[in-house]
């Protein structure tokens, strides 16, 4: 096995494969984490979500949004609104902005509704200037796009920091960080090849006195009830992404009707529910 | 996926059930469909979830058939299940867990989903159990966590 390890769009990654890759493949990778970024990073200025965040106007982007923009559309339905692309206007202004201010304004923006913008694949058009922040799918979207550029023979497991696509020809084990000590877990995924694993929690991504990543668009505010989801899915990393945000929100029984998922998720008094047929145990 | 491994869950998951409806009982003077005898006490419970996983527990709790009714909220809505278990010298030996929800959508979703909630998870240390990776919350880049630290520095100023 050989483990390539790379910073990318701010977090730690590592790519497993069976052999090295070749010169060739690992320029695709770096060169495609790159387009994705230049389109959809709030964190620089010239990417196009910079660029709509300072005028309206009509946005043409690139073939992965149709995938990722119509699936937050099926997320912002089945969350009755809580989960919607256009929170990153509301996120910088509570203190994760570009620069990593992490000093909230005294009255952060709200949330624009979905509807305010159109979304007609390739094309976004906007009314006014909206950030966009696409954490609840993107990483899980690039994640799969890295994967469609190695070599299947290679049985690449892509570790994107939370969320692992894996693709070799046997389970792997993957333990259920518990949000409340990094040293200990709640339970154990066995993740089989095709599948992928999101995970995701406030614990890291927080700055302050209830301050954290995961923003309920209903209220413009970081959300409290739940404080960690995992999300199996076959086949997707997107869909493992954007679920297990989706998991802050909704209750399971709306999800577990509209999409192909297990799922395991951690409430704020310490409740933890799980689907039954999750493939892996959590330790109660 | 391993079978044992999955069965040992929803064994497990059963009795964390019955520990989270007594608990709820337990904390819930008010609450009229509580059938639960009302000498039920969490700790009894507590072996019983234990034994699941190690049959070295015992319990002290009279052998019989016991019910219990608990309502738990999730984002969803208001949930409630209705819980029988018979314990046979100490342990639980049978469980059913019945879903008793009225709205449509939790109504939909229990019926395939009885059992797979507990009030608290004890865990495992990492150096415990065999994994290759670890899943959790993405790990912060290098500026956001230099901006982290100058923020704790200031406050300690």
């Amino acid at each position: 096995m050989h483990a390539w390890q790379l910073e990318a769009i701010g977090t730690a990654w590592q790519i497993d494969t069976r052999e090295p890759l070749a010169a060739g493949e690992t320029a695709a990778v770096l060169d495609r984490i790159e387009q994705f970024d230049r389109v959809w990073s709030r964190f620089r200025d010239d990417s196009i979500v910079a660029a709509m965040a300072r005028e309206p106007g009509a946005w043409e982007l690139p073939d992965e949004a149709t995938e990722l923009l119509g699936f937050y559309a099926e997320l912002h339905e089945a969350t009755g609104g809580a989960v919607n692309p256009l929170i990153g206007r509301t996120l910088s202004d509570l203190g994760y902005d570009a620069d990593y201010s992490l000093v909230p304004a005294a009255e952060p923006a709200a949330v624009p509704s979905w509807e305010s913008v159109s979304w007609r694949s390739p094309v976004l058009t906007t009314a006014e200037p909206v950030l966009l922040d696409v954490g609840a799918g993107g990483k899980g979207l690039l994640v799969d796009l890295v994967a469609g550029l190695i070599p299947q023979s290679q049985g690449a497991t892509i570790d994107a920091s939370g969320d692992i696509r894996h693709g070799g020809s046997a389970p792997i084990r993957v333990a259920l960080e518990h949000p409340h000590d990094p040293a200990r877990a709640i339970g154990v995924v066995e993740l089989a090849p095709g599948h992928a694993l999101c995970a995701s929690a406030t614990n890291r991504r927080t700055w302050g006195d209830g301050l954290h990543h995961v923003i309920d668009a209903r209220t413009g505010r970081p959300t409290t009830d739940v404080v960690a989801t995992w999300v199996v899915a076959p086949q997707s990393c997107m869909r493992a992404d954007g679920l297990a945000t989706a998991h802050f929100f909704a209750g399971p029984d709306v999800l577990m009707g509209r999409f192909q998922h297990e799922f395991v998720r951690m409430h704020a008094d310490g409740r933890v529910q799980w689907s039954p047929d999750f493939p892996g145990e959590v330790f109660v | 996926m391993k079978l044992p491994a999955h069965k040992k869950m929803l064994s497990a998951a059963a009795a964390a059930s019955v520990l989270l409806i007594t608990a709820a009982c337990g904390s819930s003077e008010s609450d009229g469909a509580s059938t639960t005898d009302t000498a039920t006490s969490a700790a009894p419970s507590d072996d019983a979830a234990t034994d699941s996983t190690d049959d070295s527990a015992s319990g002290d709790f009279a052998d019989g058939d016991y019910s219990g009714e608990g309502s738990y909220s999730n984002p969803g809505g208001e949930s409630t299940v209705k819980v029988d278990l018979t314990l046979a010298d100490g342990k639980v030996s049978d469980v059913t867990v019945t879903p008793e929800a009225t709205n449509g959508t939790s109504k939909q979703y229990q019926e395939q989903f009885a059992g797979g909630i507990a009030d608290q998870v004890v865990g495992k240390g990492l150096d415990e159990i065999e994994v290759s990776k670890v899943a959790g919350s993405s790990l912060t880049s290098g500026g956001f966590n230099q901006a982290i630290d100058a923020i704790k520095a200031e406050a300690q100023a």
